[in-house]
């Protein structure tokens, strides 16, 4: 019999899982009354409404022009949008590179893919080396929790009062977090993957490093590609967020017209990130129909 | 087979291997695309390293990070203590919780506005006869429903294209910085869209067996949901839940520094005034917060698993 | 658990072990390789204790004797010239295995083809494993082993995935590699039917114990079925 026709019959069956949901939606609405919100404050005053009409109105209608008289020689607004989207997506590709290239091989380390099912003849053996592996891998998974923690803006307002608004500080802002991340991630699919094809490598005289590379390894590589893709687009968002504390990217064009209620501007840039995400969005349903042979 | 034999042998199926020319392409252009960010004057890194901004980080490591009330005295690990103690109280401690609250009743809203929206997606449910047998494109081909499932399709991108950050900017000059509504507004509808796509996977990758069963005794759409796809989905639900649980916790610290008051407020605040001791000890109430998060997420969706 | 073994084999000697499930052959297929360790007793390859060995010693044995797992152990996003090549990693040092297993050269590439070829599946060179049927995937682990170029085979189970004529077909192919190639061969055969297999040595295990150890032409049919038969509370001896 399925667990759904049981379900119908008994519905008291499933008070563990309907237990977090309910206790979810007290908790919320708990919260909500801590925050004294109420649903009447979400209707916009009247300024506000004025704003949110004619803000909605011109999304139909970005511009593509300036909206108000420019300095003579100013590059075109196409221009200017197309520039800052090119520097929003070099500073989201050097801190993606960056994470990728810090943060893999932290997850490789701190999992557990080490240990193969074969005879651990090659474990370290003794009193001292034994303590040593696991206080190593708590302290690499701890190192890991802490640059994830961290807000990737909060990483740039380190930054900035420490090196200043330099191009430095916008990729490591993205790296830091990025590679806490995947170094998670990483360490999380390498722990689950199937040691199989590592077992019999290792039946075959390979060293542990060789059974994890090529047994281990390959198999997690799938995965964690599209978590790659789709970090890519993640940082994207970033960069173009970080534009709000003074990096050349889409956030600062966006935050300034819309201080000067350039309200068309505002959305030309917002559908260029808009565009940006339906092509992500494009490409990783095609990837994923083309390359998983299921 | 003769050498020369294999030798072709092997030419010719090399030549034919499978490979996919869009995996390559888009690899290809991964790659042109990281090498020329690295490449381009926006990262001068050479310029980077002076000796005013190498004195300058060493300034700000020895000097603006230490508490300032600790500045110049001999303070010792008793002291820091109470200093980040009294810096909880006055500020951390509220903010801190408000930024909790905002991501527990985001990420509520979230869940109920993705669930719908995750069962318009599911190609096995938003079609004509849910769950039944397809025969080939003919029994999802009807309009309507294609066109219910690419609106859900094109809701879900949008929701997620935009940034929290710039959707809080936008919101709060809607709405006004006196409720916390523009952060757990923005936080809602991010993660909606996020939380439906998952969802819709999800349902997709359900065993029609059951539920197909379920709907020959006569089950409509409602009842389907209610006993048959809600029941079967809980456990993943849950998880997918806990899973953005902790980034939504995240993202709520830093939205404070639009103005809502939530952790991000008083950074903002301190940043102002560059009292930057204080911005780094509001960080690490933060960064505790979500490591906080992140344990109990990873608890519940231990606990989640275990039962099932 | 296997209890009270002792026997020998020589080099060149072919070997079937025949036993119901849960008798305890891939047990004793990993006892010889060295990755399972005895509780009692030794066992001994080339005259060297396993369990004394050093690591780096252990490895070179292992290089020498190749293991056909039950469960294949493939990599299953991995071409099949990439899984073939596995096998001989054991030989090469970090970075020519590295080397190895991204691309393959051209003479490795031929050498892969031909081993294929002994097997059947010669056109599935650069096929990814999961698009292989299970026959094939067995055909592959078969190559992988073979590939290796040991001095001695273990197979386990290597028919499971197969139907029964190509299962025939193949168990006389590896009886006729083993025998060109002057392996020593120790197989597991869990098929009644195809215990019933001319080789030279034939070992029935039932419940942990050697029933007979013999040619097989001196089995005799009721010593084959009694090893099968079902007996009530048997426990599970794997």
């Amino acid at each position: 019999m399925t667990e759904v026709a049981t379900a119908a019959r008994r519905p008291y069956l499933l008070a563990g899982k309907r237990a977090w949901v309910l206790g979810l939606l007290v908790a919320a609405v708990l919260c909500a009354s801590a925050l004294r919100l109420s649903p009447a404050q979400l209707i916009p005053s009247g300024s506000g409404f004025a704003l949110l009409r004619e803000f909605a109105w011109a999304a139909l209608t970005p511009a593509l022009d300036y909206e108000a008289p420019v300095p003579e020689g100013t590059a075109p607004l196409a221009l200017k949008v197309l520039d800052s989207l090119r520097s929003t997506l070099v500073f989201a590709a050097a801190g993606l590179s960056l994470a990728v290239a810090i943060g893999l091989p932290l997850g490789a380390l701190a999992s557990t893919a080490w240990w193969s099912r074969a005879a651990d003849d090659s474990l370290p053996r003794g009193g001292v080396r034994k303590l040593s592996v696991p206080v190593l891998f708590l302290a690499l998974r701890t190192w890991i929790a802490g640059m994830r923690s961290i807000h990737e803006l909060l990483w740039a307002v380190l930054l900035l009062a420490a090196l200043g608004l330099t191009p430095f500080s916008a990729v490591c802002a993205i790296a830091i977090p990025y590679a806490g991340t995947l170094a998670k991630v990483f360490s999380e699919l390498l722990d689950e993957a199937p040691r199989d094809g590592a077992d019999a490598l290792r039946d075959a005289g390979a060293s542990r490093l060789q059974a994890f590379l090529f047994g281990i390894v390959p198999r997690a590589v799938p995965d964690l590609a599209s978590y790659v893709f789709y970090r890519l687009e993640c940082a994207v968002r970033s960069s173009a967020v970080l534009g709000f504390f003074g990096f050349p990217t889409v956030g600062y064009h966006l935050q300034l017209a819309f201080d000067n209620q350039h309200y068309h501007e505002v959305w030309t840039y917002l559908w260029a990130l808009i565009a940006v995400a339906f092509l992500f969005e494009a490409l990783s349903s095609s990837l994923r129909k083309r390359v998983v042979l299921r | 087979m003769s050498a020369s034999d294999r030798s072709a042998a092997v030419e010719v199926l090399w030549r034919q291997r499978p490979r996919s020319r869009l995996l390559r392409g888009v690899l290809l252009a991964l790659g042109a695309w990281t090498a020329l960010a690295w490449a381009s004057p926006e990262l001068d890194l050479a310029g980077f390293l002076s000796e005013r901004r190498a004195s300058n980080l060493a300034t700000f490591l020895q000097t603006e990070l230490v508490p300032f009330s600790l500045r110049g005295t001999d303070w010792g690990p008793r002291e820091l203590a109470s200093w980040v103690l009294g810096a909880w109280r006055r500020v951390g401690a509220d903010s801190t919780f408000a930024t909790l609250q905002i991501a527990v009743v985001a990420m509520a809203l979230a869940a109920l506005a993705a669930a719908p929206l995750a069962l318009g997606l599911a190609r096995n449910f938003a079609r004509r006869e849910p769950f039944a047998r397809s025969q080939g494109a003919v029994a999802d081909g009807s309009l309507g429903w294609r066109a219910t499932r690419g609106a859900a399709r094109v809701s879900a991108i949008l929701l997620r294209a935009v940034p929290e950050y710039i959707l809080a900017f936008l919101l709060l000059a809607v709405l006004g910085p006196r409720t916390a509504w523009p952060a757990v507004l923005a936080l809602a509808l991010h993660n909606a869209g996020i939380l439906a796509r998952l969802g819709g996977e999800v349902v997709e990758n359900l065993d029609p067996a059951p539920l197909r069963a379920l709907s020959s005794t006569g089950s409509r759409r409602p009842g389907l949901v209610i006993f048959g796809v809600g029941p079967l989905t809980l456990t993943r639900g849950l998880l997918l839940f806990f899973y953005r649980f902790e980034t939504c916790v995240r993202e709520a610290t830093v939205l404070g520094m639009l103005g809502v008051v939530s952790l991000g407020y008083w950074i903002q605040d301190a940043r102002a005034k560059q009292y930057y001791d204080e911005v780094l000890v509001l960080v690490l109430f933060g960064a505790a917060l979500v490591l906080a998060a992140d344990l109990t997420s990873a608890v519940a969706r231990y606990s989640i698993r275990r039962r099932s | 658990m296997l209890t009270q073994l002792r026997f020998t084999v020589e080099p060149g000697e072919t070997v079937a072990l025949v036993g119901p499930s849960g008798a305890g052959k891939s047990s004793l297929l990993r006892l010889l390789n060295g990755s399972l360790r005895p509780t009692e007793g030794t066992v001994r390859v080339d005259d060297a204790d396993l369990a004394r060995v050093s690591p780096a010693q252990l490895r070179a044995l292992r290089v020498r004797i190749g293991l056909v797992p039950q469960d294949l152990g493939l990599v299953p996003n991995l071409r099949v010239a990439q899984n073939v090549m596995a096998g001989r990693v054991g030989r090469l040092g970090l970075f020519a295995s590295a080397r190895a297993m991204l691309r393959q050269s051209r003479t490795e590439l031929e050498e892969i083809h031909a081993v294929l070829e002994d097997l059947g599946i010669a056109d599935k060179l650069f096929q990814r494993v999961d698009t292989l049927s299970g026959g094939e995937q067995q055909r592959v682990a078969i190559a992988r082993a073979l590939f290796q170029k040991p001095d001695a085979l273990l197979a386990d189970e290597p028919l499971a995935a197969l139907d029964p004529a190509r299962a025939k077909e193949t168990l006389a192919l590896l009886l006729d590699l083993a025998r060109r190639r002057g392996l020593t061969l120790v197989t597991s055969l869990h098929d009644l039917a195809l215990a019933r297999v001319d080789v030279p040595r034939l070992i029935g295990l039932r419940g942990g114990h050697v029933q007979f150890d013999r040619p097989a032409s001196e089995v005799t049919e009721p010593e084959l079925e009694r090893l099968y038969e079902l007996a009530p509370e048997e426990p599970h001896h794997d």
